[in-house]
């Protein structure tokens, strides 16, 4: 689903009137966007679930969704970027929109390195839940931003109680590129769960015999 | 608003795309090693803990 969506942008989707072909981007940041923002609030649920039942899944969950979103901030941020340079004329302007995106991806890089930061584990996991948590107001800071200030990025074109103000030509393959790229993410965390699991039975299994 | 000529789009385009590609096939390769690292370790684990087990 994500090769055809990206296929389906960057070979056959139209070219923009006004962007010219630069809108492909649209087709990755937007996507990357998304899963940024989806990760982060499954990292604050997770913060906020940790800090009620300690349950150790749910603190793997956070532990390893943290990189994964932050590559999508990254990737958002990056993307974002190089759009911004041929249609606005600049790599970067500290913009509302723009600069709470990268808080966000600032909060990531926080919430990986408070869990290391700690010789034990459990502690560190309680501290980068309250993390999460308390950076979950970046969330609608982020959605609202292009409302609540002048900005120069564009307000939202597909809402879910409107019809998209975009061109069908390129709200399909920008949906196949989301749900495409939101599945990637999925699965790259079932994947990165299943290692982490793998490695802590390992890990019990060696404190179990201490002559191993 | 007409978009500089200069440096060419497709650039911009490819960059992105390209970027976008290396880090998800990044992030696939790395969690695939990892996954199979910790299978063999766990494999490693069981071989070694059931002689000394059974010597109890």
């Amino acid at each position: 689903m994500l090769a055809v969506g990206m296929i389906w942008g960057l070979f056959f989707a139209p070219a923009d009137w006004q962007q010219g072909e630069t809108v492909r981007i649209m087709f990755l940041h937007v996507p990357m966007a998304w899963l940024a923002s989806l990760d982060y609030a499954l990292l604050a649920l997770c913060g906020f679930l940790y800090l009620i039942w300690r349950n150790p899944l749910i603190g793997l969950i956070a532990v390893e969704a943290g990189p994964l979103g932050a590559m999508a901030a990254a990737l958002c941020l990056i993307t974002g970027s190089l759009w911004g340079k041929p249609s606005w004329g600049t790599w970067w302007v500290w913009d509302a929109r723009l600069t709470s995106v990268l808080i966000l991806f600032c909060l990531y890089l926080g919430h990986i390195l408070t869990i290391r930061a700690f010789d034990d584990p459990l502690r560190g996991q309680r501290a980068a839940a309250l993390l999460a948590l308390a950076g979950a107001v970046d969330l609608p800071i982020i959605k609202f931003s292009v409302q609540w200030w002048n900005s120069l990025h564009q307000p939202a074109s597909i809402t879910l109680t409107k019809a998209p103000t975009m061109a069908m030509s390129f709200f399909y393959p920008l949906i196949v590129c989301t749900i495409g790229f939101t599945l990637t993410g999925f699965a790259l965390l079932l994947l990165r769960l299943h290692a982490a699991l793998l490695e802590r039975r390992a890990q019990a299994l060696a404190m179990q015999d201490p002559t191993l | 608003m007409t978009p500089p000529s200069w440096p060419p789009h497709w650039g911009f385009i490819l960059a992105s795309y390209g970027l976008t590609c290396l880090a998800v096939l990044l992030i696939l390769g790395g969690s695939l090693i990892r996954l199979y690292r910790a299978k063999r370790r766990l494999a490693l684990m069981h071989r070694l803990y059931k002689p000394s087990s059974s010597l109890d």
